[in-house]
């Protein structure tokens, strides 16, 4: 059995309301989450420490979702293959196709529901619902 | 009222007050990017937190004027003057919404009778005056009726022009609701 509780989740989002309610449905279920506030912190805390998912936006400034899952993908790194889990409020079939040649995994569109991303989040950790 | 709530009030109250700046700014330097990109980062962040707190008629009503932004950002282009005023508006009525579920910890009731407004003068000011422009002097629609279905005309009737809703998409209604509420321009009967 896979034990949630180690896994860790790095929320990568500009909006501290989101940050908090991806936080509160991920710790509900167990699992450790850190946050970042655009894509460039997001690979300084991916660089310095793994993590098991990576939760991100689209649109954030500094550096946005797209250019964070491909500047990951592009290293040959061990974490470069961590799974991505895109949430963003862009609906259109174009900005899933975008995400999913950039490399993330999977598309949710916002607002997602906590349980719904609890349960992504436990799929993509490898762990039963 | 819930934590998610008391921090999308906080959060969108400077979110508000930030798009507010940066089109105050914008109003200095129509050509400004900077400002323009701030404003439409604002504008997005506040509909993303409308959508946590199932405020949907704040969601589409800042959605109207995300996209207006968007495209203004994807044009090059300058903001001109009237679709400033009415995305300073749309931040004007999302701040009021936020005082009214600032007391009552819910959505206002009036909120989408109020976004479907907000939205149709988004959407007209994006799209210039072409709504409000009366027919050509030089088109003999009298003519084009009469050419077509005047056979069929006995005593006094009455002709509608219809223009198509740009807001249809932001509202999820059907065309004929649309229909009912898009400007109908009345003519004299036809003799």
């Amino acid at each position: 059995m896979i034990d949630i509780a180690r896994k860790r989740i790095l929320v990568v989002d500009d909006a501290a309301l989101v940050r908090t309610y991806y936080r509160a449905a991920l710790e509900a279920r167990g699992f450790e989450v850190m946050e970042a506030l655009n894509g460039l912190e997001g690979l300084e805390r991916i660089l310095l420490r793994p993590f098991d998912l990576a939760i991100v936006d689209i649109n954030m400034p500094r550096m946005d979702g797209m250019t964070f899952v491909r500047t990951l993908r592009s290293k040959e790194l061990p974490i470069s293959g961590v799974p991505v889990l895109v949430t963003s409020t862009e609906a259109g079939v174009q900005d899933m196709a975008a995400a999913r040649r950039a490399g993330a995994n999977f598309y949710l569109v916002k607002p997602v529901k906590q349980e719904t991303l609890a349960d992504y989040a436990t799929i993509f950790c490898g762990a039963p619902r | 009222m819930n934590e998610f709530v008391e921090q999308f009030l906080i959060e969108s109250r400077e979110l508000v007050a930030q798009a507010t700046d940066d089109l105050l700014a914008l109003e200095e330097s129509p050509g400004d990017r900077e400002r323009l990109d701030g404003a439409f980062r604002a504008f997005h962040t506040l509909k993303g937190a409308a959508g946590i707190v199932e405020f949907a008629a704040m969601a589409r009503t800042i959605h109207a004027a995300e996209d207006i932004l968007a495209a203004i950002r994807s044009s090059d282009g300058a903001m001109a003057p009237n679709v400033l005023d009415e995305c300073l508006a749309c931040l004007d009525l999302t701040l009021r919404w936020l005082d009214i579920m600032g007391t009552s910890g819910e959505p206002p009731a009036a909120a989408e009778t109020e976004a479907d407004g907000m939205i149709a003068r988004l959407v007209g000011s994006s799209e210039g005056d072409e709504h409000e422009t009366p027919l050509r002097p030089d088109d003999d629609w009298q003519a084009r009726i009469h050419s077509v279905a005047g056979q069929h005309f006995d005593g006094p009737r009455t002709a509608i022009r219809y223009v198509p809703d740009p807001t249809l998409s932001f509202r999820g209604r059907t065309r004929w609701r649309s229909w009912r509420r898009s400007r109908i321009y009345w003519r004299s009967a036809l003799r």
